[in-house]
């Protein structure tokens, strides 16, 4: 009798928490605004999710050299181009976009806590429920690396590097004359 | 079902900022490197196998064969421009004439 009424008292535990879940979920009560931070355990749940979803999934990802100047010349445009707007570049601290973006994107030009094939996980799948896109579909693989290759050097660049490795004008050998 | 359509609305807004297929790269939106700065570097501290200094290089020494070339390019053009200009006259004697 007692296992039984044991049994049950858990099964309408169950029951309430399922109940409870959707009715928070359903009622509004959270708010989604950009403008207002995660509450503290919220924020922790989500990054936790984030960071270990990632590390997961990269954990099989064979890196491949990335210490070649092929590779700052392909990544270089492409980060200015389609990073740099949220992800920052150097002499530039903020940007109208990043500063609106909850979560804020990380600040690349600071060391990155991600090894090469975590950001490049990230760069080829992006993040759910954030702005961070997946460039999977639209980029080959080794366009990515070269992001990243680009990525791991970024901090201890110059701004007048930077304007050098990232401009896409006037590079050896693709000139059309015509 | 809001929450879904508040994703969806603010991808649609923000993911043309985002969207960048390499083929719309338009070469003549492209910015040339400031190569000039290459001279205020220090390149006593820096390693010339180093990527970044090789890139740099690469990409300065190919715009500085691009101003060369368009050099070269202008007297050459002008003169294959004299020669289809006259029938049998000598380049040189065209341009004494003029």
């Amino acid at each position: 009798m007692k296992h039984i009424r044991g049994w049950m008292l858990g099964l309408l535990a169950a029951a309430l928490l399922i109940a409870g879940t959707f009715g928070f979920i359903y009622s509004g009560i959270y708010n989604i605004g950009a403008d207002e931070p995660h509450t503290r355990w919220v924020y922790t749940a989500v990054e936790t999710l984030r960071d270990r979803s990632i590390a997961v999934r990269a954990k099989s990802i064979a890196v491949p050299p990335l210490n070649n100047s092929d590779l700052l010349l392909s990544g270089g445009p492409d980060y200015a181009e389609m990073c740099a707007g949220c992800h920052l570049q150097p002499g530039v601290t903020s940007s109208e976009l990043r500063d609106a973006l909850y979560p804020q994107p990380p600040d690349l030009t600071q060391p990155s806590s991600k090894n090469p094939a975590e950001l490049f996980w990230v760069i080829k799948h992006g993040i759910k429920m954030s702005a961070m896109p997946a460039w999977g579909p639209t980029h080959t693989d080794e366009r990515m690396w070269a992001m990243v290759a680009f990525i791991q050097r970024l901090p201890e660049l110059t701004s007048a590097q930077y304007q050098i490795l990232t401009a896409r004008g006037a590079q050896s050998g693709e000139h059309d004359h015509e | 079902m809001k929450t879904r359509f508040v994703v969806l609305l603010s991808a649609a807004i923000t993911f043309p900022a985002f969207a960048h297929d390499p083929s719309q790269h338009k070469p003549g939106d492209a910015k040339n490197p400031d190569c000039a700065q290459m001279q205020h570097m220090d390149m006593s501290k820096m390693d010339p196998n180093d990527p970044v200094m090789k890139a740099m290089h690469d990409k300065c020494m190919g715009a500085m064969k691009h101003d060369h070339d368009d050099r070269d390019q202008a007297p050459a053009n002008a003169k294959e421009k004299s020669k289809s200009d006259k029938s049998d006259a000598h380049p040189h004697e065209n341009h004494n004439t003029k």
